[in-house]
């Protein structure tokens, strides 16, 4: 496994860590880890980068046992949790669409995989425990016999309990790969398991080691988007099971391309009673946000592992201009505020100010003026759009720029650096998007392609009107979708193309409270990092534009723009301004 | 006497109709088994014809098959039925691997080996390729069936590639297959403005914050050279990785990773379906490379 370099901010997939980095970097979210270690069935929902393996990895025992050896703390057994990759070209394997008039071999053969690799990582987990070694050296013959007698099948006796178990797993897994990729195969192999037919036994088996007597397993499956529909379906018939006093299940998912929610019979499993979902993709990232605080904790941790001792904010200061003419801002929207409400309370003023003293500094920018120098950590939380791994991304270049210039010792990244990095990875994602996102979606045609394009073209156009014209909300930079029903087609092939930019993560999706009828309302937030090439402000705030189906529509295949007025009635009708920012 | 069967797949290239002119000229062939993907059927219509024709005038069986875009599993049906109807008639095969998307050709070949015989192959190189693009809107990277390895649970992936103009794809492979190390091996020369379409730098940008990686150079248009190049990158690591393997560069290079799979069948080999293939591929008719295919 890799160390992380000496780049603080390098971004390593959490799978390629060691155990160790795990440990150091990873910033505990208490909610994440409250609801992991639960009986519930969970889901996890967050596209790349936003952090579902490295929550899970932490979670796991081996990392918690780790780390209590680390701090010389006890180690809890009531709960273990056993991660389970699935990004293993094993789970890529297409052999079963040779079953294809034999839907049921094709189904269990996806199960044995499963069961077999749970089995295996259980294993794993497990040996490293060093307190029971010898009481399971005990119990190993009796264990295994148990197992044999069950299950028909031999183990070898002259190895530890868990590596035993491992062998024969592994063993079986090559066997039926063998068999399945021989010429004479139709694809099955005769000797499957099941979750019922190995996984519980030895689950149930395990349990007799006094230590897991009361033990809950939490069975970890990361990136089942990965997985084939056959494997989904299993998953999904093994998250309906009834009882779960020996295991739940924590299943990581892709949001985009979402997998199904039918079980192996045709059933469907349902939130609330059979999982609850967990999104990990932060919404807000107000300086009093959770994702703020966390971004925060991440930076000046790994800045503290390589011997810099700083505040993020000050290792990423504000461009001095930029502050001042904020400040300068400010006063003038205090002037306004307080000829608008002569009356007003201090709350109307504060939250006038706050609403549009950003709006103010862009407005009075010049039009000649060159792009504004974007800098400071809240700039870069900003531009994160509350994903771990894009804020990680542009404070990676920006050390990498700095170490280019000066091999000492980095104290802080000058704004200037700051803005011209910024400014550049927001120009790349703009040439990522004129490229064509066809060269890297799947099922992305050229013609769509060129449709998101225009669509996020024209989206900025859109709220570079409402920054510089828009006298109620000027700095809403989310969407919703409004009249459906009115354009259903047109809804739909809508859809289709952001669910394109939401694979490729130019987009996200929140579930938020809709205002008129509180209902849950799908909110659509640009990936930020495309605000500051076009001189947008990153820093929205909550109020989200909602946007006719058929205008998205025009937007995107006729490269119309979006209607325009400067005062919208019902959008005047927000709520809160802290609601998000 | 046996016939000279030729084996290959509809074009609508020039290199097609020019190599089947070579191939005649060259082997003597009595009889072409074509294969013809329907959804190209209109641009490979003229193709078709003159084909039809040259074997009427120079006493040529052509047996056509039918073959599907993006559908794997009747794709590997039609050869599987066609490569049993040509080994019982016991023709002598050589087949032509120009035109051949990889997926196609090993398929055959996988078919061919089940009666262990060398296989001679011929591939007609174009005296240039489009400098625009080759081909667009990639599907994702999928196993060919019964070569998709012997995967184990506690190796990580690593993913070889045979780098060709098609840079996105190998972001595709990249990005799909998630590998903690990526090998690519770049063909060398200038041949077609390679080192500008080839170009390490760019590969070296893009995927040095996904994986680790290492880049190789060799001359894949020789299958000996190639095959030798493959295995020395590829031993060493048969034990210590999952290995997912692909060739997106001179077609010759699909044969020898082929070939090295079929002495280790742990590794998978990998492809990439396209949508849509650039009509303006390539132009004109260069030269022809032969060789014999030893995987029986």
């Amino acid at each position: 496994m890799k160390q992380i370099s000496n780049n603080p901010f390098e971004y390593e997939g959490a799978n390629n860590l060691t155990d160790e980095d795990v440990i150091n970097f990873y910033i505990e979210d208490y909610n994440f880890s409250r609801a992991i270690n639960t009986k519930r069935n969970i889901f996890l929902l967050g596209e790349r980068g936003s952090g579902k393996t490295m929550t899970l990895l932490y979670n796991s025992f081996k990392i918690q046992y780790k780390k209590n050896k680390l701090l010389n703390a006890a180690t809890e057994f009531d709960k273990i949790g056993v991660y389970v990759p699935c990004n293993n070209p094993l789970f890529h394997k297409k052999e079963h669409e040779l079953l294809f008039e034999e839907p049921f071999k094709a189904l269990i053969l996806g199960e044995h995989y499963l069961s077999l690799s749970l089995v295996y990582h259980l294993c794993e987990t497990l040996q490293i425990i060093v307190e029971i070694q010898e009481q399971v050296e005990t119990l190993k013959n009796e264990l295994l016999a148990n197992l044999e007698y069950t299950l028909g099948v031999d183990f070898r006796k002259d190895i530890s309990f868990f590596e035993s178990l491992k062998v024969f797993v592994s063993k079986e897994n090559i066997l039926t790969q063998k068999r399945i990729n021989s010429v004479e195969s139709d694809g099955f192999y005769e000797g499957v398991f099941t979750f019922s037919t190995l996984v519980m036994p030895i689950l149930e088996m395990i349990r007799k080691i006094e230590v897991f007597k009361h033990t809950h397993f939490l069975l970890m499956i990361d990136d089942a988007h990965d997985l084939n529909k056959f494997q989904i379906r299993t998953i999904n018939s093994w998250i309906a099971y009834r009882d779960h006093s020996l295991f739940s299940f924590k299943v990581a998912t892709a949001k985009v391309n979402r997998p199904e929610l039918i079980t192996a019979s045709g059933g469907s499993i349902l939130e609330g009673h059979d999982f609850i979902t967990i999104d990990m993709e932060k919404p807000f990232q107000n300086e009093y946000s959770d994702f703020y605080k966390l971004a925060k904790n991440i930076v000046e941790r790994r800045l503290k592992k390589t011997g810099i001792d700083s505040s993020a904010e000050l290792y990423f200061p504000f461009n001095k201009q930029l502050k001042k003419d904020l400040d300068e801002a400010e006063h003038e929207t205090i002037l306004i505020a307080k000829q608008r409400f002569p009356q007003g309370s201090q709350k109307q003023i504060s939250d006038f100010v706050y609403k549009y003293k950003r709006a103010t500094y862009f407005r009075n920018r010049s039009g000649k003026a060159n792009l504004p120098p974007y800098s400071g950590f809240q700039t870069i939380v900003d531009i994160s759009t509350g994903v771990i791994r894009n804020l990680l991304d542009p404070c990676y270049y920006m050390f990498e720029a700095e170490l280019d210039k000066n091999k000492e010792k980095i104290r802080l990244i000058p704004s200037s650096t700051q803005t011209k990095i910024i400014l550049d990875r927001s120009k790349n994602m703009w040439r990522r998007l004129q490229m064509g996102l066809h060269k890297e979606v799947e099922g992305c045609t050229l013609k769509q392609s060129e449709e998101v394009y225009n669509l996020f073209d024209n989206l900025m156009l859109l709220f570079d009107q409402r920054l510089f014209k828009h006298k109620s909300e000027p700095r809403a930079i989310s969407f919703t979708i409004s009249e459906k029903n009115a354009a259903q087609e047109e809804f739909e092939y809508v859809t289709n193309l952001l669910r394109i930019a939401q694979r490729a993560q130019f987009l996200y999706t929140r579930l938020s409270t809709a205002k008129d009828d509180g209902k849950q309302e799908l909110y659509y937030v640009p990936n930020r990092m495309l605000f500051p090439s076009r001189g947008l402000d990153p820093h929205g705030q909550f109020a989200r534009v909602s946007l006719k189906a058929s205008d998205l529509f025009r937007a995107a295949v006729r490269n119309q723009q979006f209607p325009f007025v400067e005062n919208n009635i019902s959008e005047l009708i927000q709520g809160g301004l802290f609601d998000e920012e | 006497m046996k016939n000279k069967a030729l084996i290959t797949v509809l074009g609508w290239e020039d290199r097609f109709f020019e190599g089947i002119k070579y191939n005649f000229e060259r082997f003597g062939v009595s009889k072409i088994y074509l294969f013809c993907y329907t959804e190209y059927a209109d641009v490979t219509q003229k193709s078709f014809i003159q084909v039809q024709s040259f074997g009427i005038n120079n006493h040529i069986e052509i047996i056509r098959f039918e073959l599907q875009n993006s559908n794997a599993l009747f794709n590997w049906k039609e050869i599987q039925k066609c490569i049993t109807n040509i080994l019982d008639k016991k023709d002598e095969i050589i087949l032509d691997i120009s035109t051949t998307p990889r997926e196609t050709l090993w398929t055959i070949l996988f078919f061919l080996r089940q009666h262990n015989i060398d296989i001679p192959f011929v591939y007609h190189k174009p005296r240039s390729y489009s400098e625009e693009w080759l081909s667009r809107e990639p599907e994702s990277p999928r196993l060919l069936f019964k070569h998709s390895g012997l995967m184990t649970f506690d190796r990580p992936t690593l993913l070889f590639i045979v780098t060709g103009f098609d840079s996105e794809r190998i972001n595709q492979l990249v990005s799909f297959y998630e590998p903690k190390k990526t090998v690519l091996l770049v063909q060398t020369g200038n041949q077609f403005n390679n080192e500008l379409r080839n170009n390490k730098d760019v590969f070296r940008a893009y995927l040095k914050s996904e994986t680790e990686l290492e880049i190789l150079e060799s001359d894949s248009y020789d299958l000996e050279n190639s095959y030798k190049k493959i295995k020395e990158i590829l031993d060493p690591n048969l034990e210590l990785y999952n290995i997912v393997a692909t060739s997106l560069g001179p077609k010759i290079s699909g044969l020898a990773i082929y070939q090295y799979q079929t002495e280790h069948n742990s590794i998978a080999l990998s492809y990439v379906p396209c949508q849509e293939y650039n009509l303006e591929y390539s132009k004109g008719w260069q030269d022809a490379i032969t060789g014999i295919l030893k995987i029986g």
